[in-house]
């Protein structure tokens, strides 16, 4: 909302500077977003007469014109569809200063000298408005300085809460005003409708009091429409808006004044003539004034002559009924509609307007027929408006009148004050609320113009905000009656991720979203879960329309990236959410869980000069995921091979304890990777977190340390082809007795024997908690493992062990 | 006169004396090294001369910074000769070993910048007695809107563009619909926050994500006033950003709280004097806050007449890029290696 503090005065007075009026603004709810203007911010702007325009040589799109300034004449090039011959402007010469310290220098423009720049409000910083150059008052001096002429309007920009459409009007930032220096707004004098006129002409029939609670008609003869006073030109300027003609620019002047739309028909396009506020039949068409032939239906509110819809209720007038050069009688309208049928209506629509934005937002019922008569009485004095009828003025739907009462107690309780009931009262006076102490309470009988006071602690905010957020104290330690208690699947996100980045792992952080083609890409099955994905019906681009099932797609995304972009450390990690569109947890909602991905690519390790790079591999990521399980303290049992569907076969593994599948982990199928435009090898880790936090226990218990020695056996062993270390490690382990401690692997290695054999070296660790071990005592054991993997598994001792 | 030109001059001379001795008695490197960190280097003995002369009396400063710069260099030379001589003096020297071969290099992996400032966030509010709870990011309308005091088709949720993913399931805009989950299933006192990724469907650029973070803060028990809130947040913003930071509120409109603030910090680049981070003004928007409603007491199954609360919602994100000096929020979702790594 823009607040041109020249207009404002109209309405309020405040003894201070313009920056202070800002910030008390700010302060005390009105947000002053920018203050434009004051003091002008350039120099060297001079006012101009543009004496020829005519084609530029060289470009069809600009103009060569000859401008005189002060007795001067100087060639500009200009570019703006709107000069001509006779205009009055704004001409920087050169050496002028713009805002943005913009200097304008002796140019080229296609080959064509120009000495300095014909200037849009824009330029000047004086407006939005960059389509076409200011045009002045004919009658400004030639060669007066424009930025004297230009300064001391500034312009607030306020934000105005969708709570207070009392503030879209400048009467009603004027009564904010009045509320912090304690004075009167001064309400523009009112028309009033002479005695002895003729009946109403144009009959009003409102279908529904909820649609339309009001609706004032007022017939307009004799109008000689044409352009508005250069006054009213100005305010409408300084609001932004455009001047269109004066009919048009009353009715806006009267919005901006009064926050009440206005519309104004030409009568004689009424059939009837009649208006009738209705709900658009199905299939109706309107052509609105932009020229937009829209179909309606019921869910619409149209006014409606004897025949047809002829505007959008709130949101639009029609075309065919609009004022035009032609037009000299008008039906001027101002009326209530309800908000939310306003608003359903021009969101079916799609359209929104100075209009809708202020009823769906309410207006203030009982300005409808003071807005209507400020517009007659300016009609009447800028448009040569004759009034002959009595307005029509249908009010089906007036609400009843609100009181309020705001206990004492609950108001300081709630703004931690000691205000007394007459404080209070008074500090609601200031905003021109009737408030009457009474007891421990205070009564207030809400104005039609604030009925966004609803209940008792709306005043409570009015009573804050009077009595200023700064000076309620702020250093007071609160007290902590509340205790502080633990959530553990939070903490433990933060655990797992504390414990990736110490494994070497980066923890990114990817989108929630994934394309609606990755489960595609992960050649998921059709009936994998993972392919019921929540999907939303308005996404930002149709490519991301879905709720990611997975991590895996945004971290091959994120691989990806960094691959792309030449970096060497290729492992990352993150503990996130999925999504799943099958019943969760809560009622009605789909069902979310939290995942930890690891992924790897590239090197195992930095290349320097001490060891050369190799490869992340699977035995990697198994060393990694053995670490992360051994840190949290899981029992795990591995099953190879079948895992996934964008997994490897022969490289993957899925991860259990006791409670059931974990996690599971290998190299990304090539196929996979190709989709996600990797050309390089990559590895990932997937932990369900729920699952993985049934397998964590409390604290852990302290394990007595061994007081008597372990023995230390190596077997080395030839295995025949197809026999895996996981058999072997089986075997024996099934055999070895209560006594084998441990079970390492230390040596792997192929040839020598039979075509496909390998030979494995093996360390069995044996101890007995209550005596040192002998050899005899281990012997047996031994024995029993070996003879146990050649009958089994076929596996020998080689020769020499 | 602050400090008698002479006295300083004194003082300067005999820092050179002593220290010109140490270095020519200095036996070997480690011992050079000794000398070199208590005069030399940047917090060094010399360095805090340096110092003293912006306080000296204008008069003598030219001199007593002419006499400085000459010492600084003396010993400079002094300090090399030093040097040399002491490595003539070799350490032990052993075949195939060279320790001033670089180290095997390691590659140090991070935690996320995002998570690194919301453990801080966290443990601010954990040190106030708020319990940590989360909740589910695909919500009801019901909690993310209409128990929030936000009527069906009312012109506040423009302010918050929606995705949907059907007529009443929609992905969170906001924390805030946890606080009627959580005043659901507890009665007060209650004291939670509650971090997560909220959506809002917006045209991307570098301050507008479709997704981000927030902390939604709620405290409800019988008395708790605009003091308790304006107390809390200010310490927040003094633990997170300095004590020296000022917290200013200012009213505002959320439709689930009354009275609302916006809470405005001072701004830490130019304490409160305007520059181009806050964009002149000095102050720079914190975060959104409010008494609860007890249109939300009531959705939330209490006597809306029985408790009082506080209640506020703070961008991760964006206090993220403000300490930080990050200017596109579209970095926390790249995860470019070279960006993590630097947090």
């Amino acid at each position: 909302m823009r607040i041109p503090l020249a207009w404002l005065r109209e309405y309020v007075d405040w003894p201070v500077d313009t920056r202070t009026l800002a910030h008390d603004l700010t302060m005390s709810g009105t947000k002053i977003e920018a203050v434009h203007g004051g003091a002008a911010d350039f120099e060297g702007v001079f006012v101009g007469k543009v004496l020829e325009q005519g084609r530029h040589p060289d470009a069809d799109r600009l103009s060569l014109c000859k401008v005189e300034v002060g007795g001067e004449t100087f060639q500009i090039v200009c570019g703006a569809p709107n000069v001509r011959a006779g205009l009055t402007v704004a001409v920087a010469k050169i050496g002028a200063r713009l805002p943005g310290d913009f200097k304008i220098r002796k140019s080229k423009i296609r080959g064509v000298v120009s000495e300095g720049m014909i200037c849009s409000a824009r330029e000047l910083g004086l407006g939005q408005d960059s389509n076409g150059i200011l045009e002045l008052a004919a009658g400004l001096a030639s060669g007066a300085d424009f930025a004297v002429l230009s300064s001391g309007d500034p312009i607030l920009e306020a934000e105005v809460t969708p709570n207070r459409p009392d503030c879209l009007a400048l009467t009603g930032i004027a009564r904010e005003v009045a509320a912090l220096y304690g004075g009167r707004v001064k309400v523009p004098a009112l028309w009033k409708e002479p005695a002895g006129l003729a009946p109403c002409a144009v009959p009003v029939h409102i279908d529904s009091a909820a649609d339309c609670g009001r609706y004032v008609g007022r017939v307009l003869h004799d109008i000689r429409l044409g352009a508005s006073p250069d006054w009213l030109r100005a305010r409408l300027e300084s609001a932004g808006l455009h001047s269109i003609n004066n009919v048009v620019d009353i009715t806006n002047f009267v919005m901006l004044e009064s926050g009440q739309p206005l519309h104004a028909f030409d009568l004689e396009m009424l059939q009837g003539p009649r208006i009738i506020v209705r709900r658009a039949h199905t299939g109706e068409l309107l052509r609105t004034l932009d020229g937009v032939e829209r179909a309606l239906g019921p869910d619409i509110l149209v006014i409606a002559d004897a025949e047809k819809a002829i505007a959008l209720a709130g949101v639009m007038g029609g075309g065919a009924t609009a004022v035009r050069q032609t037009t000299t009688s008008l039906l001027l309208e101002a009326a209530y509609f309800d908000p939310s049928v306003v608003r359903a209506g021009r969101r079916k629509l799609n359209m929104n307007t100075d209009a809708s934005y202020r009823f769906e937002r309410q207006t203030d019922f009982e300005a409808v027929g003071a807005a209507a008569d400020r517009a007659t009485q300016l009609l009447v004095e800028f448009a040569g408006a004759q009034v002959r009828h009595v307005a029509a003025d249908e009010a089906p739907g007036r609400p009843a009148p609100r009181g309020l009462e705001l206990g004492t107690e609950r108001c300081n309780r709630l703004i931690g004050t000691g205000l007394d009931a007459e404080a209070i009262a008074g500090l609601l006076r200031r905003l021109d609320l009737p408030a009457t102490p009474a007891g421990d309470r205070v009564l207030v009988e809400v104005p039609s113009f604030r009925r966004d006071l609803r209940a008792e602690i709306d005043l409570v905010e009015e009573v804050a905000r009077m009595h200023g957020y700064e000076n309620i104290p702020a250093d007071v330690v609160p007290p902590a009656p509340v205790v502080y208690r633990d959530n553990p699947p939070d903490m433990l996100v933060g655990r797992l991720r504390d414990l990736a980045v110490g494994l070497g792992y980066f923890e990114v952080r990817t989108s929630a979203f994934m394309e609606s083609r990755d489960p595609e890409r992960l050649q998921l099955a059709a009936d994998d879960r993972r392919r019921r994905a929540v999907r939303l019906v308005n996404p930002i681009v149709t490519t991301l329309d879905t709720m990611r099932t997975s991590l895996v797609p945004g971290m091959l995304r994120v691989l990806r990236h960094n691959r792309n972009h030449d970096q060497e450390a290729l492992r990352f990690a993150q503990v996130d959410r999925v999504f799943a569109d099958v019943p969760g947890a809560l009622p009605g909602l789909p069902a979310e869980s939290e995942q930890m991905l690891f992924v790897a690519a590239g090197n195992a390790n930095p290349p320097g000069w001490a060891d050369k790079a190799r490869p992340f591999d699977l035995y990697d990521l198994k060393g990694d995921a053995e670490a992360f399980f051994a840190q949290l303290g899981v029992d795990t049992s591995w099953v190879y091979g079948y895992t996934e569907p964008f997994l490897d076969d022969a490289a993957s593994f899925v991860i259990s304890g006791t409670y059931g599948a974990i996690g599971r982990g290998g190299a990304v199928r090539e196929a996979v990777l190709r989709g996600f435009d990797l050309e390089i090898s990559a590895h990932v880790l997937e932990i369900d977190v729920e699952a993985l936090a049934r397998h964590l226990g409390g604290a852990g218990r302290q394990r007595e340390l061994p007081r008597y020695p372990a023995v230390k056996r190596d077997l080395s062993l030839a295995v025949p082809e197809g026999t895996t270390y996981g058999a072997v490690h089986a075997a024996v382990l099934a055999v070895a007795g209560p006594h084998l401690e441990s079970l390492q692997c230390f040596d792997v290695f192929t040839g020598g024997g039979a075509p496909g054999e390998r030979s494995l070296g093996l360390r069995l660790r044996f101890r007995d908690p209550d005596q040192t071990l002998t050899d005899a005592q281990v012997a047996p054991a031994l024995e029993k493992v070996v003879r146990h993997l050649a009958d089994t598994l076929h596996v020998k001792l080689r020769a020499g062990s | 006169m602050r400090d008698g030109g002479d006295e300083l001059g004194a003082r300067i001379e005999s820092l050179r004396r002593e220290s010109r001795r140490d270095f020519e008695a200095a036996g070997d490197a480690p011992a050079v090294e000794a000398v070199w960190v208590r005069d030399l280097a940047r917090k060094g003995r010399l360095a805090t001369f340096f110092a003293d002369l912006a306080q000296a009396d204008s008069g003598l400063r030219r001199d007593l910074g002419q006499l400085l710069n000459r010492v600084k260099n003396e010993l400079t030379e002094v300090h090399a000769t030093a040097v040399a001589r002491v490595a003539a003096t070799r350490p032990p020297v052993r075949t195939g070993l060279d320790p001033s071969l670089p180290g095997r290099p390691r590659w140090v992996a991070r935690p996320h910048v995002l998570s690194q400032v919301l453990d801080e966030m966290k443990s601010i509010f954990k040190g106030l007695g708020f319990s940590v709870v989360t909740g589910p990011e695909i919500e009801l309308d019901h909690y993310n809107f209409e128990a929030l005091n936000f009527p069906p088709d009312h012109p506040a949720r423009d302010t918050q563009d929606t995705f949907y993913v059907n007529d009443t399931v929609l992905l969170r805009t906001q924390t805030s619909p946890m606080q009627v989950r959580v005043m659901e299933a507890a009665t007060p006192p209650i004291r939670v926050i509650v971090p997560g990724r909220v959506y809002r469907n917006e045209q991307l650029d570098a301050s507008h994500a479709a997704e981000f973070h927030q902390i939604e803060g709620l405290y409800v028990d019988q008395r708790v006033s605009m003091v308790d809130l304006k107390a809390t947040v200010t310490h927040f913003i003094r633990q997170l950003f300095g004590p020296q930071t000022v917290a200013r509120f200012k009213p505002h409109f959320f439709p689930f709280t009354e009275p609302s603030v916006d809470v405005d910090m001072s701004c830490f680049a130019c304490q409160g004097k305007g520059c181009a981070l806050c964009g002149k003004s000095g102050w720079i928007e914190i975060m959104g806050a409010g008494m609860v409603h007890p249109n939300v007491f009531a959705a939330s199954g209490y006597a809306p007449e029985a408790y009082t609360g506080f209640a506020f919602g703070i961008g991760v994100d964006r206090v993220a890029m403000l300490r930080h000096g990050i200017t596109d929020i579209r970095s926390f979702l790249e995860n470019d290696v070279r960006f993590l790594s630097q947090f």
